[in-house]
């Protein structure tokens, strides 16, 4: 006589199943899944609609297991030291007494200041703490094809990208702050630019204040025409050298925090890209507009920004912002109608070296080394793919964080006056 | 030049001052590339009282109270009171970017059957509002939509369905979670 336990279980598994209908199972992945536009279902819950449309016009993703991501050390303890002391502002605009580290290292999503928190955890993340020099990179622009390659339009090869933090220094002296009369955060340059031959000596330059109340200085200097242009804050959004990137998207948002109105949309899981194996990047063979690497499930804030400024080029950016990493995997862009218009993807691997090799340099900590970055136009399905650094100079370590000086790094470089004579 | 002549030059300094005041320093002025649109519903998020959402059998109230907004079903479910606004904001202030169908369109090729999202939105005055969210447009960017009263099937932006699948994920389920990575300070 059979057992009466057969029939327990096939009831068990009978009211499991009515229980499942009851309350849909989301969809999931493992390390190990490949992901194409065939089996996309099993990431719907993990991805945003941007990143549904590239993977639907052909990016390959290969799941793998999700890895922590640890604050340097000095940014960890500046964090346990500093953070007690940091205040947002009623407004949130401004912060109060931050010196170094996270300033909100406990977001709590209850908080009527939430999404500014984050935000401003953002801004003050230890990706770049003192500065930054990313040398020889290239990027091509041009028409992405559905399955297919990019037709390249324009080449462009580029000496330098270089940040320079004047508060919550860590690394190289003096620390925590430069002597700052200017009320300086960070400078930027991105300058010059070697290729193509009708660009050659192009380049941007701007300052960002600590106080939100002064608005950024940004110029762009146009040899061709022996000017130097200054640009507002808005235009900081505008595609910059014909290529489908802007100055405001770069990392996935670079505005200041009090620039948008932000709301807090939640937590949730997705995926990203920060432990690439490939260095320098690797793109696909076929879809040469994606990078071929692995992603991680992650959990993430989902931050929705406005523009205060009319002149903005984009309606809306949905960010997200990774809970423990603080860093941003990838951001949709929206137009003023609400449709789905660019997306920024960053291809992150949080290592101690670029890559093994004499004279390589070997950092104490993980640093958020980036080999890639693209941004994709949906609406016109073109794109701008970056190679950080160019596969053009092997042996290239690309990122050099917190060397000052010695990277090149001085104040001086951050004038018009040097943007203008490496032009000529 | 007669003190007259500088005392009319200066009024008409100051009414072209107070014309850019008042007037050119508000205006908007659309980006290159994107014509005005047609409204697609003729409310503004500040009216709305209530939202509704229905879609594959899950039913989300949310209810405007002196916070924000409250989910009133399922009753104890926690959503973000600024996604809920982000939703209406979207919603309200989704433009027509194309009309793609008449009375005769059929609803199954919008996908704006069954399979579609309804929301009904309550304003303080009026009549309640009827929207259907349907499938997204070949190129990915937008969802189409139909309003009550009004057969025409139109594109609004796909940021409202993005919201909308945020709200839902937002319910409970028997998904795993992804690693618990809630330490704040890098492990």
């Amino acid at each position: 006589m059979a057992s009466p336990r057969w029939w327990l279980t096939l009831a068990g598994v009978a009211s499991l199943s009515l229980a499942m209908l009851g309350t849909p199972v989301r969809a999931d992945v493992v390390p190990g899944d490949k992901i194409t536009e065939q089996n996309i279902e099993k990431l719907k819950d993990l991805i945003s609609p941007g990143m549904e449309w590239v993977i639907k016009h052909g990016w390959p993703i290969t799941i793998t297991e999700t890895k922590r991501i640890e604050f340097p050390q000095a940014y960890k303890e500046a964090t346990e030291k500093y953070s007690g002391q940091v205040k947002l502002t009623a407004d949130g605009l401004n912060l109060v007494n931050y010196v170094a580290g996270l300033p909100f290292p406990n977001v709590d999503p209850k908080d009527p200041q939430v999404a500014m928190k984050i935000m401003w955890n953002w801004g003050y993340t230890h990706l770049t703490t003192d500065d930054v020099d990313l040398r020889n990179f290239d990027a091509d622009t041009g028409a992405v094809a559905d399955h297919g390659p990019l037709t390249v339009e324009r080449h462009f090869l580029l000496d330098h990208f270089r940040r320079l933090f004047w508060t919550g220094r860590l690394y190289v002296d003096p620390k925590p702050e430069k002597p700052n009369p200017n009320g300086y955060r960070a400078q930027q340059g991105l300058y010059p630019v070697l290729e193509p031959f009708d660009l050659k000596g192009v380049g941007a330059l701007g300052n960002r204040y600590t106080s939100s109340e002064k608005q950024d200085d940004s110029w762009l200097y146009l040899p061709s025409l022996r000017r130097v242009r200054r640009l507002s804050t808005a235009q900081r959004s505008d595609a910059l050298f014909g290529q489908d990137t802007d100055v405001d998207s770069y990392y996935g948002y670079s505005g200041h925090p009090a620039w948008m109105d932000f709301k807090f949309l939640g937590e949730r899981d997705l995926i990203s890209c920060y432990h690439a194996q490939h260095y320098p990047v690797k793109w696909h063979d076929k879809v040469d507009w994606a990078f071929d690497d692995v992603w991680e499930k992650r959990k993430v804030y989902v931050i929705e920004g406005i523009s205060k400024l009319p002149q903005y080029a984009y309606g809306k950016r949905v960010i997200f912002v990774d809970k423990e990493a603080w860093v941003i995997p990838f951001s949709d862009i929206y137009d003023r109608s609400g449709e789905l218009w660019k997306i920024w993807i960053n291809d992150m691997s949080f290592r101690k070296k670029a890559f093994e090799g004499a004279n390589v340099i070997d950092y104490p900590d993980e640093m958020g080394f980036i080999p890639a970055i693209v941004m994709v136009d949906m609406q016109l399905e073109h794109a701008t793919k970056a190679s950080l650094p160019s596969h053009r100079f092997p042996g290239e370590q690309g990122w050099y964080f917190n060397q000052g000086e010695k990277a090149g790094v001085t104040d001086d470089w951050f004038t018009v006056a040097a943007l203008v004579n490496a032009g000529h | 030049m007669s003190w007259r002549q500088v005392l009319v030059l200066y009024a008409v300094l100051g009414l072209l001052g107070g014309e850019y005041w008042l007037i050119e320093r508000r205006r908007v002025e659309r980006p290159q590339g994107q014509p005005a649109r047609e409204r697609f519903l003729s409310l503004q998020p500040g009216q709305l009282r209530e939202v509704r959402l229905r879609r594959g059998g899950r039913t989300v109230v949310s209810r405007r109270d002196a916070d924000g907004w409250a989910v009133i079903e399922p009753a104890g479910t926690t959503i973000p009171a600024d996604l809920i606004e982000a939703f209406a904001t979207a919603l309200t202030g989704a433009e027509e970017i194309a009309r793609v169908g008449d009375a005769e369109a059929d609803p199954q090729a919008f996908g704006l059957d069954e399979r579609a999202a309804q929301v009904e939105i309550i304003a303080e005055t009026g009549e309640p509002v009827q929207v259907t969210i349907g499938e997204t447009n070949p190129t990915g960017t937008a969802v189409y939509a139909r309003r009550s009263g009004n057969p025409v099937v139109v594109l609004i932006g796909r940021n409202v369905r993005y919201y909308e699948d945020l709200i839902f994920q937002a319910l409970p389920s028997g998904r795993v979670p992804a690693a618990d990575v809630d330490a704040p300070v890098g492990g």
